[in-house]
């Protein structure tokens, strides 16, 4: 019986020392797990791959542990070996507890009986071994480490709320930056820029226009329904095949996009990324030695040599110049127009080409007076449609010597050039003007003025003698060289020689009335020698009747008869260098012409409007009333323009005062219409906005963490500020409340006025 | 001695003394012992009524004299003080550093030693404080100045797409200091100070748009110190008019003018005349109507009538008392191509300027700081006359207008400005016709307006006075959608009165039935220089004259306490009661 309880104190024992011994392998798998985190966390590995390994090490070690310490098949031999070992107060029979009472000899029972005193008074004291301490300590180490470890880590992904949000968080995060990083993007600039295609991660793109862009995505497990929104309105899917999502598109308009796709919980949409369209200019020409206006003189030298750099963003594929050659002046002008190459080089191609070229007036055909204009076309290699640019016209003229010589002499301030014939008028005023001179000019010179006035006289009588079919035999041996000219004529339209007639009223007009009475006056003094002619004229004209009849009424017909007689006298004291007895004759002749002019008037019927009668009765009675008031309405009601950004920015500003900032879905919807404008904005200039678009974005989706927020929203309310356009001053109705004793007082001051 | 009483002294003295007599007739009479008592405790008795009604009170040399330090209070002036007045004892108020063995008082306590407290030092007790003294007798020995903005003048009504301004005046104890309104996009306007001391400064903005917008000043000094504060802004909403145009004949002018008031939104009635009882009628954003008269029901729902010369001659008497009724009643008239040498005696004068004519018929201009020419009419007014100028130059005043009632006569001798739209310069044109337009119309009469009486800026837990004037029955005041008791005032009929305490930094609405008005709570570390130039100021008003000296004696009166006579009272009375029963 005695023996029991000392059993059982070696059961406790031995339990103990499990228990100890357990706890101190525990504590330094522990150890070995939590360093292992830690560094595999410093070597930023995969979270699972961290798990598994650290886990991992810290299963292996305490199974090697506990193997190599064989706590789990600790009997009661061990310990009692051990306390024989360690203990000599029970004289190495410690043994014997474990052994039945009827199985010993009898100095054994009396043995065990004196070990069982000791070993219940030792039990107290019984230390087993064990590295409990180390164990602990180790384990206090390796919490350390493991601190000191994960602050080398980056600050990630611990700042939010909950843990457990946290948890989801990151994997969110991580599941876009893979999705993202895992986006493939391959540019092909069109085939002309000679451009290899390229691949790029980066999500902002710069491109050439016309380049076709193909995005492609391997992340295709977790992602459903993934789209790209173009500048903010198309939104295409991508298409899947088995391994990929992918889209091809060809830009030529910058613009921006956003990549919006679902996975197992929601819908995320990414950042906003900008796609800049490099333009493709069309080339540019620079001439470089030439001005654009070039006046040679006929000694020069007569050959150009044109010089200019043709340069363009990807190549020049052709150039030419285009030169145009007018010759003459006034309505004979003619061009003639010619695609001239260039010299040098022979085939135009390249970024930048220097191109010459000698142009030769000769051989263009250039004479004295006549003008080349060029100009320089350049195509680019674009395609389809090739990119083309010209420069300004140039012209190079040559001077005409000849023509130069008249424009000194011009200074007379009448021009001497004879016209085809003169009127009456102008013969009439330049006798008068060689009457006035005759003083200060010789003798000779009078007679040949005379008689040139003579000659011009019988132009003039000629002319008029042909509206009347006159046939010339009858006169002097001058007037075939005068037919001559006059044949010229003789067989245009006889209404169009008619209008010179007509002209002829006009400059009528010019000349004092004055004259016209004088010539009255001396047609009285002078009546008689007409008279005396008239039987002669009579005479002639008898003889022209049967031709007569096809022009002119019998009126007009005698008038002009009438009107040639005279001239031939007119004529006939020019000749005899006597104009003083001529100027009767001419204002004569003048008259008959003019009513001639004025009998040969054509009526001409006018049609068009008709108005309807007027009603007699209503006439001048000032009866309106039935006449309304007419009235016309517009409504231009004030273009508001941008309306959701100007509320977006109010709701900045009120957000901005708040001490923490947190914003309601009803902001929130505010801030995404917001967004809508800006982005119709941001099409055109997608670098300025699109940084204030993802923002916007974000802030709707809470993705900005709290401290960062007043940032966000400021950069976002300048970005609204900008887009609001700056407009003119509007009168605006000014504010005011009068208490109604100041209405009183101001009515009294108005009555102590009056 | 001095009394204190709502009754004239001379009243209580005759029926008091008619009492006196009554009574000691009455005891007189009684055949009763101890006569001569009675007679003298009816006498006192009638004393002591006298002291409870009359309040005596006797000046006293002031006993004990208090010198409060306030913040930023100087060493050496408190100093000189105590050598002056050795008897005065020295206390600090809340928050500031003691002196030589002051004693705390906090603001609690203030009420209660009011009367001793002979000067303050330093910046001066806060409005609170000051409101809780009865009596100021005080002299208050103002702090020195420090740097900062001392005072800020902001327009009352800031406008959209204008040019609005800030005055302000800035002390520049040393150095080179650069003040900066910052926008929501940045630098708006600056200026350098150079000079030392207190500087006048003026800052202009453009607003694109109405709301509560909030700006920044930043003070950069040379040395790299930056301070800013934020300076709350509110934009008012425009509000379009309503215009009435009578013309005997459209013209380019008016037409042009037409467009760019409809375009910006106003609503437009335009009237020609094409005989005598036809008329073309032109409606910008407004509903056809149509009227052969002018009647005061038509003119109150406009703001602004534009008038020609020709178009007034052919206006009916009645037509004209109309007109006139209406613009005394607050209408608007613009009297457009005037020839004031053609007066039309007898009549109503819509044209009360006195006129000068000149020779030239152009004028030039300098707006938006460019200098242009127009056509004019060759008259101007002077500007020594009472009409308010709105457009002038050295000729004269071009436009301008004169109060008739509670209403305007306006003018504009300037022809064919739409030369300026042709040319594309809208933004002259609009500043030459905006505040033409916006002077001369009908003011917007709200039926109740609020004003903070507080000066800009406002702490939190400081005490805000508002004032209202309405004329509604029953105003109600809401700030931040909480109902604030009001007060009537109690001389003054529809103004009311109104306290609140500011809550936390920020915008804050406050809201009388139709009318809207905002108020900052600035935070503690903003504005400092102003609030304490504004306290400082405050203090002075209230100060005593600085004159008398600190070692003059200072009397108080004081009141005997009634208590006294009521016990005097007690005891006569008591003994007249007894004396017949012993």
């Amino acid at each position: 019986m005695s023996t029991h309880p000392s059993l059982y104190f070696l059961h406790r024992l031995k339990q103990r020392y499990k228990l100890v011994r357990l706890t101190e392998v525990c504590l330094l798998a522990f150890s070995v797990n939590l360093v292992v985190f830690g560094i595999s966390h410093v070597l930023s590995l995969n979270i699972i791959t961290t798990y598994v390994l650290s886990i991992g090490a810290g299963v292996l070690f305490f199974m090697i542990r506990s193997i190599q310490l064989n706590i789990f098949k600790v009997g009661n031999e061990a310990v009692v070996s051990y306390m024989n070992q360690h203990y000599p107060q029970l004289q190495e029979s410690s043994d014997l507890l474990l052994r039945e009472e009827r199985d010993l000899t009898p100095l054994q029972q009396l043995q065990k009986l004196r070990c069982i005193e000791q070993f219940e008074l030792l039990y107290p004291q019984i230390k087993l071994p064990n590295k409990i301490k180390q164990a602990s300590l180790l384990f206090v180490l390796s919490i350390v480490m493991y601190v000191g470890l994960s602050s080398f880590t980056l600050p990630a992904q611990n700042k939010i709320i909950s843990p457990k949000e946290s948890k989801e968080e990151s994997k969110v995060i991580e599941n876009l930056s893979s999705f993202l990083e895992s986006f493939e993007i391959v540019i092909t600039p069109p085939a002309y820029t000679g451009i290899p295609a390229s691949m790029t991660t980066n999500l902002d793109l710069k491109i050439v226009e016309g380049s076709k862009i193909y995005w492609r995505t391997f992340y295709g497990v977790a992602m459903t329904d993934v789209k790209i929104i173009f500048s903010g309105k198309d939104s295409v899917q991508l298409k899947i095949d088995k391994i990929s999502h992918k889209i091809e598109r060809s830009f030529t308009e910058s613009g921006f996009y956003q990549l919006v796709w679902n996975d197992a919980k929601e819908r995320h949409y990414s950042d906003f990324y900008k796609i800049e369209v490099i333009r493709d200019h069309p080339p540019s020409i620079a001439v470089q030695n030439l001005n654009q206006f070039t006046e040679l003189k006929a000694r020069d030298s007569l050959q150009i040599s044109l010089k200019s750099v043709l340069t363009d963003d990807y190549s020049i594929s052709q150039a030419h110049i285009i030169a145009t050659v007018s010759k003459g002046s006034g309505e004979s002008v003619k061009f003639r127009e010619e695609k001239l190459f260039f010299d040098t080089p022979v085939k135009v191609q390249g970024r930048e080409v220097r191109v010459t070229r000698l142009i030769d007036l000769i051989k263009l055909g250039l004479e004295p007076g006549d003008e080349l204009y060029f100009y320089i076309e350049a195509f680019d290699n674009k395609t389809p449609i090739a990119g083309h640019n010209r420069t300004e016209t140039f012209f190079i003229a040559l001077q005409d010597t000849a023509q130069q010589e008249t424009s000194v002499d011009a200074g007379l301030g009448v021009d001497l050039m004879p016209e085809y014939f003169r009127s009456q008028r102008q013969i009439i005023i330049d006798s008068e003007k060689l009457l006035k001179d005759k003083k200060q000019t010789t003798k000779d010179k009078f007679n040949f003025k005379s008689n040139e006035l003579g000659y011009d006289q019988k132009v003039l009588r000629l002319k008029y003698g042909e509206f009347m079919g006159e046939e010339f035999d009858g006169g002097i041996a001058q007037t075939s060289a005068a037919t001559a000219e006059g044949d010229d004529h003789s067989h245009e339209d006889v209404v169009k020689n008619f209008g010179h007639v007509h002209d002829e009223e006009n400059e009528h007009n010019l000349v004092a009335d004055k004259k016209t009475e004088e010539a009255g006056h001396d047609h009285g003094d002078k009546v008689d020698p007409n008279a005396k002619e008239d039987p002669l004229a009579d005479f002639k004209h008898t003889h022209d009747d049967e031709e007569e009849a096809t022009f002119f009424t019998q009126s007009i017909k005698a008038k002009l008869k009438a009107a040639l007689t005279i001239m031939w006298d007119a004529e006939l004291h020019l000749r005899l260098y006597d104009p003083a007895k001529s100027l009767p004759y001419q204002y004569k002749a003048l008259k008959l012409l003019k009513e001639i002019s004025q009998d040969s008037r054509v009526y001409v019927h006018r049609t068009g409007f008709d108005p309807p009668p007027l009603k007699e009765e209503k006439r001048l009675t000032g009866d309106l009333t039935e006449i309304e008031n007419s009235s016309s309405q517009y409504q231009k009601e004030k273009l508001n323009v941008y309306p959701n950004i100007k509320q977006a920015f109010l709701v900045i500003e009120k957000l901005l005062q708040q001490k923490t900032i947190t914003i309601t879905s009803a902001q929130k919807n505010q801030f995404l219409k917001a967004g809508q404008e800006l982005s119709v904005v941001a099409l055109n200039q997608p670098g300025k906005y699109l940084r204030s678009l993802s923002l916007i974005t974000a802030l709707t989706e809470n993705k900005i963490e709290a401290d960062k927020k007043v940032e966000a929203l400021k950069e976002i309310r300048k970005a609204f500020w900008n887009v609001l356009p700056n407009e003119t001053t509007s009168p605006q109705s000014k504010q005011q409340s009068l208490h109604a004793i100041d209405q009183l007082f101001i009515r009294n001051l108005e009555a102590l006025r009056n | 001695m001095s009394f204190n009483t709502l009754l004239p002294l001379e009243l209580v003295a005759s029926v008091l003394v008619l009492l006196a007599a009554f009574f000691i007739g009455l005891e007189w009479r009684r055949k009763q012992s101890l006569r001569v008592l009675r007679i003298i405790s009816v006498g006192l008795m009638i004393l002591a009524l006298a002291g409870i009604i009359l309040q005596p009170a006797y000046t006293v040399e002031k006993s004990s004299s208090i010198i409060l330090l306030t913040a930023n209070y100087d060493q050496k002036k408190v100093d000189s003080l105590l050598q002056l007045n050795s008897s005065a004892t020295l206390k600090h108020i809340e928050g500031v550093k003691p002196h030589k063995g002051s004693k705390l008082l906090s603001y609690s306590d203030l009420y209660s030693i009011q009367d001793d407290i002979q000067f303050i030092v330093g910046e001066g007790l806060p409005n609170h404080a000051l409101d809780v003294l009865d009596h100021k007798t005080f002299q208050f020995i103002p702090a020195d100045k420090t740097e900062g903005i001392t005072q800020l003048h902001i327009d009352e009504s800031i406008l959209s797409n204008r040019t609005n301004a800030i005055k302000g005046l800035y002390y520049n104890e040393s150095g080179k200091t650069r003040i900066v309104l910052k926008g929501p996009t940045g630098r708006e306007d600056s200026i350098l100070i150079e000079k030392t001391g207190n500087q006048p400064f003026q800052l202009s903005f453009q607003p694109k748009q109405s709301g509560n917008i909030s700006y920044e000043l930043i003070m950069k000094k040379i040395d790299g110190n930056t301070s800013s504060d934020i300076l709350p802004l509110h934009v008012e909403e425009s509000k379009p008019l309503r215009i009435l145009f009578l013309q005997s004949y459209p013209t380019f002018e008016t037409q042009y003018l037409k467009n760019f008031l409809t375009a910006k939104g106003h609503q437009l009635l335009l009237r020609y005349q094409l005989s005598k009882n036809n008329f073309r009628f032109e409606y910008g954003n407004l509903p056809s109507q149509q009227f052969s008269r002018l009647t005061n029901e038509l003119l109150n729902r406009f703001d602004l009538v534009l008038l020609d010369a020709n178009e007034l001659k052919t206006l009916s008497p009645t037509e004209q008392t109309t007109l006139h009724e209406s613009i005394q009643n607050g209408l608007g008239l613009l009297m457009l191509d005037v020839d004031p040498s053609k007066e039309t005696k007898g009549r109503i004068n819509f044209f009360p300027f006195q006129v000068q004519k000149i020779k030239v018929d152009t004028t030039s201009l300098v707006l938006s700081k460019t200098s242009f020419t127009l056509p004019a009419l060759p008259y101007r007014v002077n500007e020594s006359s009472s009409a308010k100028s709105i457009l002038a130059n050295k000729s004269g005043i071009l436009s301008g207008y004169k109060n008739q009632g509670l209403g305007k006569i306006g003018f504009q001798f300037l022809q064919q400005t739409y030369q300026l739209t042709l040319a594309g310069d809208s933004i002259r044109y609009s500043n030459l016709w905006s505040p033409v337009i916006e002077n001369i119309s009908r003011l917007n009469i709200s039926s109740s307006k609020i004003k903070i009486k507080n000066s800009f800026p406002v702490y939190q837990d400081e005490p805000i006075d508002i004032q209202i004037i309405s004329t509604l029955e029953n105003p109600t005041l809401v700030i931040d959608s909480i109902q604030i008791p009001l007060q009537e005032d109690v001389m003054l009929d529809d103004v009311w009165h109104g306290r609140v305490w500011a809550s936390e930094a920020g915008r804050h609405m406050i809201h009388v039935q139709d009318a809207f008005h905002y108020y900052y709570v600035s935070k503690a570390q903003e504005w400092k220089s102003l609030a304490v130039a504004q306290q400082i100021k405050a203090n002075q008003v209230l100060s005593r004259d600085s004159e008398t000296t600190a070692s003059e004696k200072i009397m108080e009166s004081k009141i005997v306490d009634p208590v006294y006579f009521y016990l005097l009272f007690v005891l006569t009375a008591g003994f007249l009661w007894l004396a017949p029963k012993l």
